[in-house]
């Protein structure tokens, strides 16, 4: 398991459009891909989960990747975050 | 999907639907698959009149009283004349109303030149409306579509897809929850001049369904008057698909809504995916009211988004 802080940087903040990104990327892999801020845990591949989280521009979040390609989810979505979900220019 | 030049022949004014016209055929009886084309009718005065240039060819040309009260003026040359011209126009068919007697002339012009007469026993408003009303409903753009269609809260659904996704035990769910059967397995779509689409069943088919493993059932009979429909606006179509992994399903709703062209004219579109475990028949249902709410201007998830783009604003740490 990869257990690691990101902090959500875009301008918008973890906004529908950019949640819609986050579950489909996660979708993606076969490792469980969780996101926990304050203490709740949320599945990242459901889009429900992730808006519920309401996470504005600059808040810290712990992002928790456990399976057989926790890795390579970690990274792309450590870089999805990086990349501010491709939004700000 | 493509429009289909559509004509109907003369004998089709002698079927079911126009039978309360009470028409018969007075001559021209070889030639009832004389073809009209065009919905509107129209009553050949001028013509009788001398002026004929007006005269379209595949219009029903309707003669009622007035035309032979004129007739009447007219000496036997000049009416001989009139009936000799406009029986050598391109007319699929006259019809005269209130059973009234034709001039003897032209009824033998008529049986000579095997133009169809037909002798109507109504008034000749009644005539014209029946028969524009007929017309119009058989001469609009016309496809046939594979699929099912149903009324959900008054929403005409369109249900495509591969055979075998399921759309007929769909329907049958969606039936016994309430909603109507429109057509099953054949949709014929016409386009109104409004510009809306339509759906009907054809003729045979009206009402009855084909369920693998029971065979050919009639809903009406099975579920009462309430559970079909002849005809329904058409407003949405939903494409039944099994899952496929890796596709991209809409997850948010946010995006402007998707189109499937038919006869030329736009209708909203969806794409469900199907899978063991989903209840498709209430996903369909809730799709059907999802639309209502668009139609009226309420956006579910337009709405959603945007108090959480609020709550996210005021929440931001500015950097």
């Amino acid at each position: 398991m990869i257990e690691r802080q990101i902090e959500v940087s875009n301008r918008l903040g973890l906004h529908a459009r950019a949640a819609a990104k986050l579950v489909h990327l996660a979708g993606s892999f076969e490792s469980k891909v969780e996101l926990v801020l304050a203490g709740d845990v949320v599945d990242a591949k459901s889009i429900l989960g992730i808006l519920m989280l309401g996470a504005a521009q600059g808040t810290e979040l712990t992002l928790r990747c456990a399976g057989t390609d926790e890795q390579a989810a970690f990274d792309a979505i450590t870089h999805l975050f990086d990349d501010r979900f491709d939004e700000d220019s | 999907m493509s429009a289909e030049l559509e004509y109907v022949a003369v004998t089709e004014l002698l079927g079911e639907e126009l039978s309360q016209l009470r028409m018969k055929a007075l001559s021209g009886q070889h030639r009832l698959d004389n073809r009209i084309t065009h919905p509107r009718v129209q009553k050949p005065g001028l013509a009788f009149a001398g002026y004929y240039p007006y005269i379209r060819s595949g219009r029903v040309q309707i003669i009622g009283e007035s035309e032979l009260a004129y007739l009447d003026t007219l000496d036997p040359e000049q009416r001989f004349e009139r009936f000799d011209r406009i029986t050598a126009l391109d007319v699929p068919v006259f019809v005269i109303t209130k059973g009234l007697a034709p001039d003897p002339e032209f009824l033998r012009l008529c049986r000579e030149r095997e133009v169809p007469l037909l002798s109507s026993q109504a008034l000749s408003s009644v005539v014209i409306k029946s028969i524009s009303y007929f017309l119009e409903d058989h001469l609009t753009p016309a496809t046939r579509l594979h699929g099912v269609m149903i009324d959900i809260y008054g929403i005409g659904v369109l249900l495509i897809g591969d055979s075998g996704v399921g759309k007929s035990e769909v329907a049958l769910d969606l039936i016994t929850r309430g909603h109507s059967l429109v057509a099953d397995d054949r949709v014929t779509v016409r386009r109104y001049p409004s510009g809306d689409l339509v759906g009907f069943s054809e003729g045979r088919l009206r009402h009855h369904m084909e369920l693998r493993g029971l065979g050919i059932i009639n809903v009406q009979d099975l579920f009462g008057l309430a559970a079909v429909r002849e005809r329904k606006t058409l407003n949405l179509v939903i494409e039944l698909e099994h899952w496929q992994k890796g596709r991209v399903y809409d997850r948010l709703g946010l995006d402007e809504t998707l189109y499937e062209e038919i006869l030329e004219t736009p209708c909203p579109y969806i794409r469900m995916p199907v899978s063991l475990g989903r209840n498709v028949s209430i996903l369909i249902e809730i799709a059907a009211r999802n639309h209502v709410l668009k139609m009226q201007g309420h956006h579910s998830a337009r709405e959603f988004a945007r108090k959480l783009e609020e709550e996210l604003e005021r929440k931001r740490i500015a950097q």
